[in-house]
Parts: structure tokens; sequence; C-alpha cells
């Protein structure tokens, strides 16, 4: 369960000593902090919306995180839950196709994982972070600050659908 | 346990330090106020109070520093202490003929007693004055300032000071210490043809040592440079706000402008900590990702998926002698059954599929929200564009109306700013870690200081496999780690108590404005509770925390030591000297304040009320001859020129 960045993602989501926008953001003890995770989340929806797998040579050769952070870990099932979806529509298994649809349950997840995930799908995550990350870069530019990304980023969504 | 400073002698030194005597009584006074006019050695008096207490080296430049004039060859300097009721006298003995010190301690004790050479306390009490610690209870003034740098290392190394953390920093260099004997060793043994080859790693790995120590040097210098900076760019645009403020015409436009402001960066704040935390479940993102779980979870449900029955079930049957319709199992049944439950899953594969399933089937969420959450944001990002247009538009109104000073301001802030960036710029070639940027900006072991630590690991690798010591540097290198992180978590621990200690302080002293510590990384960062960040402290202030942070420090020191200061409240107007005339004098068991006639007001006569406790010495130079005065009244009436 490491999560590995797209290796443009740093200089993307402007990351300043672990701090994404770190150029912008401030230490501040009423606002929430966007951490590097949320930058790996945004790409990761972004890349199991799109189905599409990213190559594992475009990855950080270190993880930047073990596991996920505590806001994330009770939507650990959810995010489970979209890459079976995508991992499904990928391969093309068909809606009905009860013993495919269950065999490819049993590859991805793993119950003693903090993610929920096998390593397989702790990989296929990376995979579609990395993907995701590339369809960001290609619709909006870098953002400066926290904010302008996130409405960039509500965008991306709008433009996808 | 206890120390209390019961005097000192000087001797033949320069300023009032001649022939001088301070007695602060047998039981000295819990407060003793000693007021002395500048140029009389106040500053010599403290430096020279660290240099006993800590031990700390005087060098011989110093020492003729000392010299009261050319007639004298000897000087002295003695302190007369009291540890756990015992008598000490630590003393400093100065050739000015040589520039030498030498040191003695005087103890009362009958073994072991009598004058030794050196200082000879209490193994305990040594250990723990050190020359950082020594600059807290003689207090140096500049430290108040110091402690909030957080470029610094000021606050972070009071703490490493008192809890000996530096020990710990030692056993490292203690390792290293191990490492280069086992490589000396080891290259004593080495052939002449392999020892050239030895001598050219040795040369390799030297040269990116000195590589990384340059690169260190310039990154600290480059943080040091990006802090003044920004704390530069800060005040300009005070300066501006200020200055415009000074203007009638736009004091009332600036003012709501800044009101506006202040309401805008709430509200964006509150919706963009909103929109992070609904970003953060997944259904909220967009309706899409909605249908697709729920989606999903109709269709493990449809599909009566995952079996009930699991493989554990069918290996159990197996071990059976009847099946459960009842009929007998014999030996082909068992086998049978045991190889078709490897169709069936595994209960925790059940038991997960099952989680997911039901997470999915219970996702509930208004999953526009995330959007309309951001469509607000935009409103309020768009506003505060037009509100910085508004105040952009009334400074360049004022410019062309010919204010000068403010186009001033302007350009020494474009300067700053751009200046701020060409620095970014390098500090980014310097320490990013991005292998993308490092490619991009064409970076090497040379230049960057993160690609310099890998070749660094690299050639010491190279280094060790040639002496045949890679495996125990290997494991020096785990030993450091563990030093290192030890230090750390150490550390962590350390300033988040101190912190917590500093905070309760400042919750019973500061009263006009609350004050916190948020963090303690080098130096302190300061908050107002429930507000942002606080850069500027007025100097009452900014003393009230450097007192809360140096007792909550100083409580937790094996010794309760005395709190010695000059002119304590100098720079601070009449209301912030009762301000911390009443906040100090109750936060240590034994004060000696250095005061000029001019903080009598507002500060020494806070005292006044507190009776036989306080123990007031006036010392004034008559006639050439320095004496010493006894008592409130003498102190009271005292005329020195610092009064005028």
């Amino acid at each position: 369960m490491s999560f590995y960045l797209h290796n443009r993602a740093r200089s993307w989501f402007g990351i300043k000593e672990g701090v994404p926008f770190g150029r912008t953001t401030f230490p501040g003890k009423d606002t929430t902090r966007f951490l590097m995770f949320d930058a790996f989340y945004c790409c990761l929806l972004v890349g199991l919306d799109i189905r599409r797998h990213g190559r594992s040579e475009q990855l950080e050769s270190t993880e930047f995180i073990k596991g996920y952070p505590e806001d994330y870990r009770s939507q650990a099932e959810l995010i489970a839950g979209l890459l079976v979806d995508a991992e499904l529509t990928r391969q093309d298994i068909r809606e009905d196709d009860r013993q495919s649809i269950e065999q490819e349950m049993v590859r991805l997840l793993d119950l003693r994982s903090v993610t929920r995930l096998s390593d397989e799908g702790d990989k296929y995550l990376n995979l579609y972070a990395a993907a995701g990350f590339e369809k960001l870069e290609e619709r909006i530019p870098p953002a400066d600050n926290v904010e302008d990304f996130m409405v960039a980023y509500n965008s991306v969504w709008n433009l996808n659908g | 346990m206890k120390v209390l400073i019961r005097g000192w002698k000087s001797r033949n030194l320069r300023g009032g330090l001649r022939s001088l005597d301070i007695d602060l009584g047998q039981v000295p006074s819990r407060w003793s106020l000693i007021q002395m006019p500048n140029g009389m050695g106040k500053t010599t008096t403290m430096s020279l109070l660290r240099k006993l207490l800590s031990n700390d080296a005087i060098g011989p430049t110093e020492v003729m520093d000392l010299r009261a004039d050319d007639q004298v060859e000897q000087g002295s300097f003695e302190l007369q202490l009291i540890v756990d009721d015992q008598p000490f006298r630590l003393g400093l003995e100065f050739d000015f003929r040589t520039g030498n010190t030498s040191r003695y301690t005087v103890r009362a004790e009958s073994r072991d007693g009598g004058k030794v050479s050196g200082r000879a306390l209490p193994t305990e009490l040594a250990d723990l004055l050190t020359a950082q610690l020594a600059e807290m209870f003689v207090f140096n003034g500049e430290l108040a300032k110091q402690i909030r740098d957080m470029n610094g290392q000021t606050a972070d190394n009071a703490i490493k000071s008192l809890y000996r953390l530096g020990q710990v920093a030692g056993l490292r260099a203690s390792v290293n210490q191990i490492v280069e004997v086992e490589q000396l060793r080891a290259k004593a043994m080495t052939s002449a043809k392999e020892d050239k080859g030895v001598t050219r790693l040795r040369n390799a790995l030297d040269e990116v040592r000195k590589a990384e120590s340059r690169l260190t040097k310039e990154e600290r210098a480059l943080s040091t440079q990006r802090a003044a900076a920004r704390t530069r760019a800060d005040e300009l645009d005070a300066a501006i706000k200020d200055h415009l403020a000074e203007n009638e015409d736009y004091r009332d436009r600036l003012a709501e402008l800044g009101q506006q402001q202040d309401t805008l960066t709430k509200d964006t704040h509150a919706l963009s900590s909103l929109a992070l935390s609904l970003m953060r479940r997944p259904p909220h993102v967009h309706p899409r990702l909605l249908t697709r779980l729920t989606t999903l979870g109709g269709r493990l449900f449809e599909l009566k998926l995952p079996e009930t029955i699991s493989s554990e079930f069918f290996q159990d049957l197996a071990k059976q002698d009847l099946c459960v319709c009842g009929r007998p199992l014999g030996h082909d049944e068992k086998e049978h059954i045991r190889t078709e439950s490897s169709r069936y899953l595994a209960q925790d594969q059940i038991s997960i599929i099952n989680q997911m399933k039901l997470a999915l089937r219970e996702t509930d969420a208004d999953a526009n929200r995330f959007g309309s959450t951001i469509d607000e944001l935009r409103i309020k990002l768009l506003e505060r564009q037009r509100l910085k247009s508004s105040r952009d538009r009334l400074e360049m109104e004022s410019i062309e109306n010919g204010d000068a000073i403010l186009a001033d301001l302007h350009k020494q802030k474009d300067e700053v700013i751009n200046n701020l960036s060409r620095m970014d710029h390098q500090y980014e070639r310097l320490t990013t870690r991005d292998l993308s940027r490092q490619r991009d900006l064409r970076l090497s072991w040379e230049t960057n200081l993160p690609l310099c630590k890998g070749e660094l690991r690299d050639r010491d690798d190279r280094y060790n496999t040639a002496l045949n010591t890679r495996r125990f540097n290997q494991k020096a290198e785990v030993m450091k780690e563990l030093i290192g992180d030890f230090e750390r978590r150490a550390l962590t621990r350390l300033r988040e108590r101190v912190r917590r200690l500093t905070n309760e302080k400042l919750l019973q002293i500061a009263q006009t404005e609350p004050l916190e510590v948020t963090r303690i990384a080098g130096g302190l960062a300061m908050a107002s509770p429930g507000l942002q960040a606080k850069k500027e402290l007025s100097e009452g202030q900014s003393l009230s925390v450097a007192y809360a942070f140096l007792t909550s420090l100083l409580s937790d020191a094996p010794y309760r030591l005395p709190f010695v200061v000059d002119s304590p409240v100098v720079s601070l107007d009449n209301a912030n000297r009762r301000q911390v005339g009443d906040l100090i004098p109750d936060l240590f068991d034994q004060m000696i304040m250095f005061v000029i006639s001019s903080e009598r007001d507002g500060f020494a006569d806070r005292f006044y009320r507190r009776g036989d406790e306080v123990r007031y010495l006036t010392i004034s130079r008559l006639e050439g001859q320095v004496r010493v005065d006894e008592g409130i009244e003498a102190f009271q009436t005292f005329q020195g020129r610092d009064a005028v």
C-alpha cells in the first residue's frame, strides 16, 4: 500500500517541502491543509473516471506515503469500488459474467489491507493516478493556489461529462 | 535543588569594576534591583557571570579588553554561590601580561573542600550549565527576538541544551570516529597497488563531501535571505497601507476595502475547507462517480455475489464422516469435496466483498454539493480579484496625484519581489528532489543538494567496498539513523511539552491580547487564538513570550536557577513597563535586575510595595571612586546621567 506520484506531479502541484502549492500555502489554524495525498487522489479519481492506466515508468521511484491518511480511511471501500468498476469496464467484462466479476474482485481486494486492496490493487491505483495526472495536465494549466486548483479541477469533471 | 547568587567581586577590571563588591545578603533577597548607570560595567558583569557559570572559554583578546588600565597586571572576578545551602565561590584570575585566564573553585566541604583549580560544581549542575543555558538565565536580551525567528535555531537549541540532546548528537560523532578508525586500520592492510585505487576513491569521496558542505552552507544562507526578503515585503505592504491611511481621501475607502477583504478571506477559507472535505468523499465529487458506485453495488446484489458458502465450509466438511444430509462420506467423496472447495472463495474474501457491497449500497451523497460549493468559491475568488483591483487602483490614483512616497514604496516592493523570485528559483535549483525538475534544470551533484547526498552515498559505498569495510559502514549508518530518529522523536515530544507549558504561562500573563505558540520548529510560531499566524509582536509581547518560554523551560531543569537580567524594560513604554513589572517578579525564585535610573518609573516602582523581599543597591561613581549604596532611599533619589 505504497503510493507513488507521477514524476511530473511535484512541479505541477507546486509541491515544496511536502506541501502542494507550497509557494502560496502558509500554516494557518483555520484552514484545512491540502495534502500531497489529496493531489494524488485528485489524479486517481480522474484516472478511474477515464478508466485508463498510466505506465509504471511515469511514476517516481520512491513512495510519498504508505497507506491512506486518516481522512481517507473511511473511504477505502468506496475507492476500492471505483477501482473494481474501472477494471471491469477496462477489461470489458460483461455485466452478467458472475464468475469473472468475482475473480476480479478476489484479485483486487484484500481484507487485511488498510486500503482494502491487494498488492495488485494498490499497484493499479498508482497507474490510474498516473493516467489521471496526464489528463489533468492536458486539460488545465498548473494552479498557483489551492482555491484556483479546486475551481479548475471541478471544471475537468464537467468537461469529462 | 537550588542555586542562588550571593554576590560577586571584581578587581582591576574596566569601567566601574576596578574594585567592586556586590553583596546580596547571607540569605539572598528574592528580588535585587541594582541601579547602575551606563558605562559602569553592566554588560561586562553579565558576560563574566555567563563565562564563570558555564565554563565557557575566554580568549586572550577578551582578557586584554577587561584590563582597567595599563598599570595593572592582574585582575579577577569572583562569584559567590549557594548551591543547596552550601557556599561555593567560582573565580576567574586574569593575567594581563599574557592574556591567560585561570579558574578556581572554593568549596566549604571538609572532604575535597578548599580551593581547587577549574570549575568544580556538583556533576549534575556542571553538566546543566552550558553556554547556551547561561544565555537564558543570565538573560541575553537579544534572545527575546531570536527565539521567535523560525529561520534560526535558538528555541530548538535552548530545548536541546536543557535536555542535553547534544549528547545524543555526540553519539553520532562517535560512530563516525569509530568508522574512520576502522577505515584507517583497513587501509593500513592494503597492498601498494590497492592503495593507489583506494586513495583515488578517497579523493573522489572528499570531493563530493566538500561539495555537500558548500551546498549546505548555500542553502542555509539562501533560506535566511529569503526569510528576510519576505519580512521586508510584509513591512513594505504595511508601510503602503499606513501611508495610504494617512491621506484623508483614501483612509475611509481603504478601511472599507480592508473590511471587505477580511470578510472575503474568511468566507474563502471556509468554502475551500468545505470543498476539500467534500472532495475527499468520492461520491460527492461528481454524480457520475455516485452512479457508478450504486450501479456496481446493485449488480453485486443482482448476481448474488459473493457466494455465501466459503471454501472453509467444504474443507471442514471433508474432515467429517457424515455429510450435512446425513449420508456417510467415504475416502473418494472426501477427496472430491476437498478438490472442489477451491472453486469457492475463502471467508476473508467473502467478507471484503460483502463490506464493499454494503458500503456501495449505503452510498448516499448529494453529488452536486461539491459543484455548488465550488461555484460559490469561484464567485468569492472573483470578488477577491475585484477587491484587489480596487485597491491597486486606489494606489495608482494616489501615485498619479503626485504621491512620490507611495511610488517609492512600490518601487522598493517590486525590487524585493523580484529579488525574492530570483532567490526562490535559486533555492529550487539547490533543493529540488523532483526528478523531472532536476532534469529540466540540468542539475548535477555539484549544484543540487539531494543529488549531492545521493552521490555521497554512492562514493562512500564504493570506498568502503574497496576497503572491505562496507558491511561495517552499513551497520554504522543504521546506528546513525537510529540515533537521528531518536533525536528527532525526542525533540518533537520535548517541543510539544515546552509549547504546552509556555501557552499555560502565556494564558496567565498576556492580558491585553491573548497569544499562543502554535508550533516550535527552530523558533516559536505565534498566533492570536482563533486568528491567523502573528508575525509582529510589540516589545512587551515579545518579552512576555520570551519570559514564558524561558520559565517553562527552566522549570524542567534539575536545579532551580536564579534569573539575571540587564535593563529589562529600557525599550518599553510605560504601559508595557507596568505589565512586565507585574509579570516577571513571580516567575523566578531569585531575580537580579540591573536597571538604569530611567527604568524606575513604571517598572522598579512596582517592587516598592513588596517590602523586605527586595534589596536595592545603587552603584555610582563619585570623584573617580565607585561606591555602593544600599537601601530604597538612595535608590529612589539617585540622579544618574541616564535619568536626564
